[in-house]
């Protein structure tokens, strides 16, 4: 018992260690080079380009990736618990597609040219928003959620946005399709520091809170009814984690914009490498998140620099193949056995 | 001499059929915003039957809407009876093979890459529409403009960042007709060695422009230039040269706008 509990502790400590070597590595390269040794050394002066770069671009751009990709996985990791299926990520319950609406909307009736850039960020949580909402009472019965009608409406309310998503870029202008499509692929060149800020603040609450409800996620794997009969209140249970991962999605989805991939396989490869206990895989899915989304971010901007490849062609290429290595390694181990 | 007398004669046929090509041109369809803004700049607007619904001076002019920026209405481009569609080559093939197939003149306008290929549609299409003259008057205005806003201009030996996206960062790259505002303006381009346009800040930074023009709309354009100036190391937020220029007047490859784009920069720069 306690060896296992050893495991869980080094396994964090390895992870932490691990995310600041891909910080430090994404502080270190770029478009400048600055050695790793300097990098102290910078900052303590306090002024130049160099310091400009590491604390205005890198530095953001590493605490972004940091809180977004452990938020995404963390909500892909409670969603595959609470519906007991290995296919949720966070962007089946339609939260993305509610946000490229939002976004689309706001780009196709010029309201960020009018009234500001931060629009765009904001008409992204308001179509996430509403979505949650909409999702959330269409699968109330008898003031009871039902997961898999939820499930059925999240994946009905994806298709309806992508297609009117699809209607407005077909009534657009070229500019605007131009920065719809990008706007889906992702970015996590962010500007604004409130905004990373907020993305950072949430992330960590919502791994706090998520993991208060390990022990009740560990109870819902043996479905509904046996839960409720091991003492957990499941319809509340629920309830408050598809709040936490919907708020958590659609923050992430309006800030950096929609990063596929990264909620799907980083909570398959958690549980691969560290099993099914909440306990751990919370925590393990978070840092695993935050890992990957920094060494793709490095990718990114270093992979045809100066130029910047959208961050959602490295997450799903990447992790697509990390994927199919681990899962294949896995098969071959279990048939040697 | 009988023989030569008959080539002459089939000679000057074929050349008067050719020169009354451009003046039997009555009903014309335009597909792409700068290439109806040429039209508008010709005076032959009166023969304009069908346009896009981004052509804001035509379609104030309730001109016909017979195409968005995806898709062209064929039916309505038929039921027009156009003798001339003008095209760019962002149509989609299969619409202009379409278009073919109904029997119309279809003339696609590739993408410009320089100041001087502006001019040279600017004349092709003065030709299409029997506006030699008009088309040949104007490109020689145009130049001479640009010639003496070229003494003008304090920008020589600048090194210039133009962006024309924020999100990505989207750079002007060399073989663009825009390129060439750097290059009359005695500048050059930081990107010059680049053939993608989607760039890091990073490194915009890393090569420290003297100058940045953002070509952007409304607040979007300013909110980019306060993101620039957040960055107090950079030579053009030292010097106070970064600007934002109109994206509808800038992105339009004609030769009046580009004249207007290159005064407003020349008379930024001055300042």
């Amino acid at each position: 018992m306690r060896n296992k509990y050893v495991g869980w502790a080094l396994l964090v400590v390895v992870l932490l260690f691990s995310i600041m070597g891909a910080a430090l590595l994404s502080l270190s390269v770029g478009e400048v080079d600055i050695k790793l040794r300097d990098i102290v050394t910078i900052l303590r002066t306090g002024s130049g380009m160099e310091h400009t770069i590491l604390t205005q671009i890198r530095l953001p751009r590493i605490l972004l990736a940091f809180s977004a990709g452990g938020a995404l996985s963390l909500t892909g990791t409670i969603l595959q618990g609470v519906y007991r299926n290995p296919l949720v990520e966070p962007y089946t319950l339609g939260i993305s597609g509610g946000a490229v609406f939002g976004v689309t909307l706001t780009i196709v009736l010029g309201l960020h040219l009018s009234l500001g850039a931060f629009m765009l960020p904001l008409s992204g949580f308001l179509g996430a928003m509403v979505t949650i909402f909409v999702v959330y009472f269409l699968s109330l019965k008898n003031r009871e959620l039902n997961v898999n009608r939820m499930l059925l409406i999240g994946v009905m309310i994806s298709f309806v946005a992508s297609s009117a998503m699809m209607f407005l870029t077909s009534v657009t202008s070229t500019e605007n399709m131009r920065n719809i499509i990008f706007w889906t692929m992702g970015s996590l060149d962010e500007p604004d520091t409130s905004l990373i800020r907020i993305m950072l603040f949430t992330s960590i609450a919502g791994l706090l809170v998520s993991v208060i409800y390990a022990q009740p996620l560990n109870a819902l794997r043996l479905g509904e009814s046996k839960a409720k009969h091991l003492g957990v209140n499941a319809s509340v249970i629920i309830k408050i984690l598809f709040f936490v991962s919907s708020m958590l999605t659609g923050i992430c989805v309006s800030v950096v914009g929609v990063i596929g991939f990264v909620g799907l396989i980083i909570p398959h490869l958690t549980r691969l490498i560290i099993g099914n206990d909440f306990r751990i895989t919370l925590i393990g899915s978070f840092l695993g998140g935050s890992l990957f989304l920094i060494l793709c971010d490095i990718l990114a901007r270093t992979a045809i620099a100066p130029n910047e490849l959208p961050i959602g062609v490295i997450t799903g290429m990447a992790g697509g193949l990390v994927f199919i290595l681990v899962l294949s390694r896995a098969r071959m181990k279990s048939n040697m056995s | 001499m009988r023989n030569l007398l008959k080539i002459f004669i089939v000679f000057v046929f074929i050349g008067l059929q050719t020169h009354s090509w451009g003046a039997g041109i009555q009903r014309i369809v335009s597909l792409a915003p700068s290439l109806t803004m040429n039209l508008y700049y010709l005076e032959v607007q009166a023969k304009l039957v069908g346009c896009t619904s981004y052509c804001e001076i035509a379609k104030n002019d309730h001109k016909q809407i017979v195409a968005n920026a995806v898709k062209v209405n064929l039916e309505k481009v038929v039921s027009l009876k156009p003798d001339l569609v003008i095209t760019t080559e962002l149509t989609d093939p299969e619409t202009i093979s379409s278009l073919r197939k109904f029997g119309l003149r279809v003339e696609v306008f590739p993408g410009v890459k320089s100041f001087d290929d502006i001019c040279g549609q600017f004349l092709r299409l003065g030709k299409l529409v029997g506006k030699d003259q008009k088309a040949v008057s104007m490109i020689t205005t145009s130049k001479a403009q640009v010639e003496s806003l070229k003494k003008k201009v304090r920008a020589k030996g600048a090194r210039v960042f133009f962006q024309i996206g924020s999100d990505p960062l989207f750079t002007v790259l060399t073989n663009t007709y825009m390129n060439d505002f750097i290059l009359f303006a005695g500048a050059t381009n930081i990107f010059a060695d680049l053939t993608r346009g989607t760039i890091t800040r990073e490194a915009v930074l890393a090569r420290n422009p003297d100058i940045i023009i953002v070509v952007s709309m409304g607040l979007a354009g300013e909110g980019e230039k306060r993101t620039w100036e957040s960055f107090r190391q950079l030579n053009a937020v030292k010097k106070k040269q970064v600007f934002v220029i109109d994206a509808n007047l800038a992105c339009s490859p004609t030769p009046v706008s580009f004249v207007k784009t290159f005064e407003t920069l020349v008379k930024l720069l001055g300042n």
